[in-house]
């Protein structure tokens, strides 16, 4: 075995100096963010600082629970993929209990986003009186309770099996985590989508939909790819990366030949065939969002009924129709277009710009599902604070991010599976059983 | 802590794609010997065709007593006026899609033990679109007139209505067939023109007076079959392009397709069927049957045909677990609809939950929770997953299990709606039941006469597979 020796601290200087530089300059912006949130608040009012923050808070979520679910599939699958964002991933799981923590100012402030915690709402909307068995102050609390121990149960035995395989290479644990993963992507589904009900969709309480779950799980699992792309494309000519996935002579070069399967003595730079993949699935994320976005709009359009259509009423129309044909355009053409062209997945600069562009789209999707829910018309006062929650809570979380980012190897290298990828030849060589004789003619 | 490091395949072995000792010669003989028809038919193939054909006079039988009598021979009515028809045609085309995911899908996704089943699967969506096509057809009451459905105004100046999603069924159906008989056939020229060569040289070899007749038909037909292919390495390139281009064209017409028919109930404001979960739910439901379906007929035909060296345990382990995920979506889809039929504060809603749960049809709910969600948990293990027979049983559950869902989905949501003085009930009649017994002979034979003269497993695909396992020169002692 030509492998180095699994080590704890697999994270060499000069790269922990870059992150914990990163992890200052981060909680720095975070601060700033935060201030100048607060101060826009001063002007705008207690209750759009609380809107707003509902809504940078659901995509930094977003980033956290779609690593987790990223994180399970790829214990299921094992793609290459996978172990190229694993440990980023993983770090982002990581950052879970802060969140948890950072949910206390949406407890604390209810009130001032979920109607039904209005009695005199629920006079005057009989419909969402019949609803109060599932929509009210204790219950709401103690699920979110729930969910919060699920998430970061999911991610702290996934992150222990993780750790225990580094350090050991015992194939038992890579058993485990193939279990959790099934078992763990069934619970953050159902989780995630009672979730996205209570804090999402019930603030519009007269409004329903069955796909409204696997919209945000949907959304999730794009802001995960994208983050992890952008990061690992900071990352994949440092150390364990060449001569892992990286190509250890002239590297330039291999790049430059697509088709290239491996000259003699050259390790195969596999890292463009796995941001290959990751452009894959960035592509089938975006399709997924779009696919579900569009069919819920038909299918309420077309039924045009009381109770749901005016959740798009409210979406097309006081300056919002401005976002829905950005989001039409940039949240699915552009993208679309460029995804299904193969330069742009095999080539790092378009590839990391695009999922910039994407995290980006998210962001205004959030924005466009939960602030016009408050009040019909495009809140100039919401889109500033919420710009400047967005960077305030990001830089926090970014802080913490790259802090747990340096407490591990940067590839899981405990797991022989992530080692048969390295190698020249496919794993399934290894497992398959060889013909004895092969030498008939066809 | 031990302290020896177990290895994965210590702890969970993985079975091959291919069974060891296969070569080339083997695996073009294991198939093509039962197209040469060198042997009679095994007795399975005779009661298959057999069955089949009985099952396809009632059919006709069925369809002819129809066009005299016109759809009144059925139990719809208002409100039960969608029936048997549409809810057989969700499922046979549900099944169809299994085929394509097989071939299209999990070629795209690089899925190497796709190759045994794929042309097997292809053909049974073929055959599955086919029943599926006679039932829209035959429900419009005048079939002879259904081009009315193109937008053809050309005599009555007449346009078809383009927001009806029934309207874009004729699109998406039509398309789907198409590009699935054109992806189905390019697969198959390079196998064809094995079986061209091997018929010519049957004839060629054999001494004059013992030349059959039957070997130069053959090769003729095969030879016409094949449009001229030689092997060339530009045909090969052409080939594999047009492959891969199909693939591309036909996921997308996978899933546009059963989205569309999910439309045909979700655009309405019924409650039980306007439900925004649908399109995502119905593509689920399709997989789950479709590979049930393959799993039914794809375990007594490797027994008979003897190929079990060819789609091994691993083929049949992974179709469980595709079937286990597609059963939990489904299931899902299952949990939305009970809790927004309640979050929805809609008295109609609710109530129709409640008429599903608990109404006259309470016993066609509670046996599709039983086929769809309760059995199929078995597959979580191992054991069930490698055993053909638990196995078998379990498919043959879904299978029952879709088509209920479907019966539940269109029976059940129609007989109580909004107003009680309009209820009925609804039962499907003799006739009813006879066209959708009559399908099963249409696509038994189909699926007969395709063993028969058509080689049912890519031949050269797994040619090509062995070749990527065999053992490779070491490193650095050949350039690519």
């Amino acid at each position: 075995m030509t492998m180095d020796e699994p080590t704890i601290d697999g994270v060499t200087p000069d790269i922990r100096m870059r992150f914990s530089g990163w992890s200052r300059g981060a909680a720095i912006t975070g601060i700033v963010g935060l201030v100048a949130a607060v101060a826009a608040a001063l002007v705008f009012g207690k209750a759009a600082l609380v809107q707003s923050y509902l809504f940078a808070y659901l995509f930094w979520l977003g980033i956290s629970l779609g690593c987790l679910s990223a994180m399970l599939l790829h214990q299921l699958v094992a793609g290459g993929w996978g172990y190229m964002i694993q440990r980023v991933a993983e770090a982002a799981t990581r950052v879970l209990p802060f969140l948890a923590l950072a949910f206390a100012p949406i407890l604390l402030a209810y009130r001032d986003l979920y109607p039904w915690a209005d009695p005199n709402y629920l006079i005057a909307h009989p419909v969402v009186a019949e609803k109060t068995a599932y929509l009210n102050t204790s219950f709401f609390v103690l699920r979110a309770v729930i969910y919060f121990a699920i998430f970061i149960g999911l991610a702290a035995i996934l992150n222990h099996w993780s750790r225990k395989l580094d350090l050991t290479g015992d194939a038992i644990y890579i058993v485990r985590l193939r279990r959790l993963g099934a078992i763990g992507l069934i619970f953050y589904v159902l989780a995630m989508t009672f979730a996205s009900v209570d804090w999402g969709m019930s603030l519009e309480p007269e409004q329903f939909s069955s796909i409204y779950g696997a919209w945000f799980i949907v959304g999730q699992g794009l802001l995960a790819i994208a983050f992890c792309t952008i990061i690992v494309s900071r990352l994949y000519r440092s150390a364990p990366y060449v001569g892992g996935f990286g190509c250890t002579e002239d590297e330039q070069l291999c790049q430059m030949i697509p088709g290239c399967h491996g000259a003699p003595g050259c390790a195969r730079p596999k890292y463009v065939e796995y941001f290959h993949h990751l452009g894959n699935l960035l592509l089938g994320f975006v399709v997924l969002w779009a696919y579900i976005s569009f069919s819920q709009y038909l299918i309420i359009w077309s039924g045009n009924l009381p109770e749901e259509i005016p959740y798009y009423i409210n979406r097309t129309h006081g300056g919002y129709q401005a976002l829905t044909v950005v989001l039409i355009l940039f949240h699915f053409v552009v993208p679309f277009a460029v995804l299904l062209i193969r330069r742009s997945k095999r080539s790092i600069p378009p590839l990391v710009t695009l999922c910039g562009f994407m995290l980006l789209m998210r962001a205004v999707d959030l924005f466009w599902i939960i602030i016009p829910a408050f009040r019909p018309g495009l809140l100039l006062g919401h889109l500033l604070i919420g710009a400047c929650l967005l960077v305030g809570l990001g830089g926090i979380w970014m802080a913490l991010f790259f802090r747990e980012l340096t407490k591990r190897p940067l590839l899981p290298v405990g797991d022989e599976r992530m080692r048969a990828l390295q190698g020249h030849h496919d794993p399934a060589g290894t497992d398959t059983a060889l013909p004895t004789e092969a030498t008939e003619h066809a | 802590m031990a302290t020896v490091t177990r290895r994965l395949d210590d702890i969970s072995p993985k079975e091959p794609v291919i069974a060891p000792g296969q070569t080339y010669g083997s695996i073009t003989d294991l198939v093509n010997d039962v197209v040469d028809q060198t042997e009679r038919p095994p007795r399975f193939w005779l009661a298959v065709f057999g069955i089949g054909s009985l099952l396809l006079m009632l059919l006709l039988n069925a369809v002819g007593y129809l066009l005299i009598r016109g759809p009144g021979i059925w139990g719809i009515n208002i409100p039960v006026a969608w029936g048997f028809a549409i809810i057989n045609f969700v499922w046979w085309v549900g099944i169809g899609h299994a085929g394509t995911l097989i071939s299209a899908i999990l070629l795209l996704l690089r899925q190497e033990w796709r190759t045994s089943i794929n042309r097997f699967a292809e053909a049974m969506t073929l055959f599955a679109l086919m029943c599926a096509g006679m039932f829209p057809l035959l429900h419009v009451g005048r079939p002879w007139v259904v081009f009315f459905m193109f937008p053809i105004p050309s005599t009555t100046g007449m346009w078809p209505q383009f927001r009806s999603p029934l309207m874009w069924d004729v699109f998406a159906i039509n398309s789907y067939m198409l590009v699935s008989a054109v992806f189905w056939y390019v697969g198959l020229l390079p196998d064809l023109a094995t079986l061209r060569d091997r018929a010519w040289r049957r004839w060629n070899d054999a001494p004059p007076p013992e030349r059959k007749l039957a070997d130069r038909i053959r090769q003729i037909a095969y030879g016409m079959a094949a449009i001229g292919w030689r092997g060339s390495a530009r045909h090969w390139h052409r080939y594999e392009m047009t492959y891969l281009l199909l693939a591309g064209l036909a996921t997308p017409l996978v899933v546009s397709v059963h989205t569309i028919v999910s439309f045909d109930f979700a655009v309405s404001v019924l409650p039980g069927w306007h439900a925004t979960v649908f399109p995502p739910y119905f593509v689920a439901g399709a997989i789950y049957c479709g590979f049930a379906m393959v799993l039914v007929l794809m375990i007594p035909i490797r027994k008979v045909y003897r190929l079990e060296g060819l789609v091994t345990m691993n083929h049949i382990e992974n179709m469980a677990k595709v079937m286990l995920v597609a059963g939990l979506i489904v299931f899902y889809g299952y949990l939305m609809e009970l809790f927004f039929a309640w979050y929805s504060g809609n008295t109609y809603e609710r109530f129709m939950m409640q008429n599903r749960l608990t109404g006259p049809y309470w016993p066609a709910y509670w046996a599709l929770i039983l086929c769809n969600v309760l059995i199929p948990q078995l597959l979580w293990l191992k054991r069930v997953r490698t055993n053909l027979v638990v196995l078998f049983i379990v498919a043959i559950f879904v299978n029952i299990g879709m088509w209920l869902e479907r019966y539940v989905i269109v029976v059940v949501s129609l007989h109580r709606d909004f107003l009680p003085t309009s209820w009925g009930a609804y039962h499907g009649t003799f006739w009813d039941w006879a066209l959708y017994l009559g399908t099963f002979g249409l696509f038994l034979v189909n699926m007969a006469l395709f063993l028969r003269f058509l080689p049912m497993i890519n031949v050269f695909e797994m040619k090509h597979l062995l070749h990527s396992k065999m053992p490779q020169p070491a490193k650095g002692e050949e350039s690519r």
